[in-house]
């Protein structure tokens, strides 16, 4: 029991419909209607979850139907998504059914954590980003 | 077909219902034919064969259930079969139970009838 932690788990023939709040880890083996901000959501292969969720981790095997955003997506062979879907990193098994909008990076700030992300990995964009300010800095010292 | 490890993951205690940690719910949550634990807070309406309320949960609402055992804190309406409040246990309401046992040091307020053949 104690290897639980702080997991919530909604059971195989559990259904719940309301609000669920300051969550962090929970576990959906059975219907769930609502909406949830978390660290980490996994929506086992019997289960469905219709509602909006925010999580850095979402871990999909049954269907889901909303607004999701997420870091890290992973939908498995057999899960089957609609509705919206904001992802950072994607993973998707062969076998999965995407039936969704999907949007890579949802937010500004998201957006700019990612581009200085691939500034500091690869050295190459880097480069050509030092090349593109050393030539804006350069342009109005010529034109003074 | 190979065992992935998220089948592993998801094959951990996939029938019963823990509601643990810092959450809260509110709504209504039916258990099926399985137990509901709760450890963390819960307002709302619990349909379920067993429920047990952990030392840290807190129960606002209505409960129906066969068999009931509360170690935490239980307010509003319950409608079971049998009872235990444990010594850790508060209840306070309406309950109807059948059978019930209430441990030394477990506070109950509140009124304590039979329920009547429509409890589950």
């Amino acid at each position: 029991m104690d290897k639980l932690g702080s997991k919530t788990v909604i059971g195989a023939s559990a259904n719940f419909t309301g609000k669920i709040t300051n969550v962090r880890v929970i576990e959906v083996h059975g219907k769930v209607h609502a909406d949830l901000t978390a660290e980490k959501v996994t929506i086992g292969q019997a289960g469905y979850f219709d509602g909006a969720i925010r999580a850095d981790l979402v871990v999909v095997s049954g269907h889901y139907e909303g607004k999701m955003q997420a870091g890290s997506v992973w939908v498995t062979a057999t899960a089957s998504v609609s509705g919206k879907l904001h992802y950072e990193t994607l993973q998707m098994d062969r076998g999965a059914a995407l039936n969704c909008h999907i949007v890579h990076n949802w937010t500004v700030k998201n957006a700019a954590a990612r581009s200085a992300d691939e500034d500091a990995d690869s050295p190459l964009p880097k480069a050509s980003n030092k090349a593109k300010a050393g030539a804006e800095t350069a342009s109005p010292e010529e034109g003074a | 077909m190979s065992v992935k490890p998220y089948e592993k993951m998801t094959s951990l205690h996939e029938d019963t219902t823990y509601i643990l940690g810092d959450l809260i719910m509110e709504g209504a949550l039916d258990g099926g034919d399985h137990p509901v634990v709760i450890d963390g807070q819960f307002n709302g309406d619990i349909t379920a064969t067993d429920v047990i309320i952990r030392e840290q949960g807190k129960v606002t609402g209505t409960v129906k259930a066969k068999t009931v055992v509360i170690n935490g804190y239980f307010n509003g309406n319950l409608i079971c079969e049998s009872l235990n409040v444990a010594a850790t246990g508060i209840v306070e309401g309406e309950v109807q139970a059948n059978a019930l046992s209430i441990d030394l040091g477990a506070e109950v307020i509140g009124s304590i009838s039979r329920a009547n053949a429509k409890s589950k």
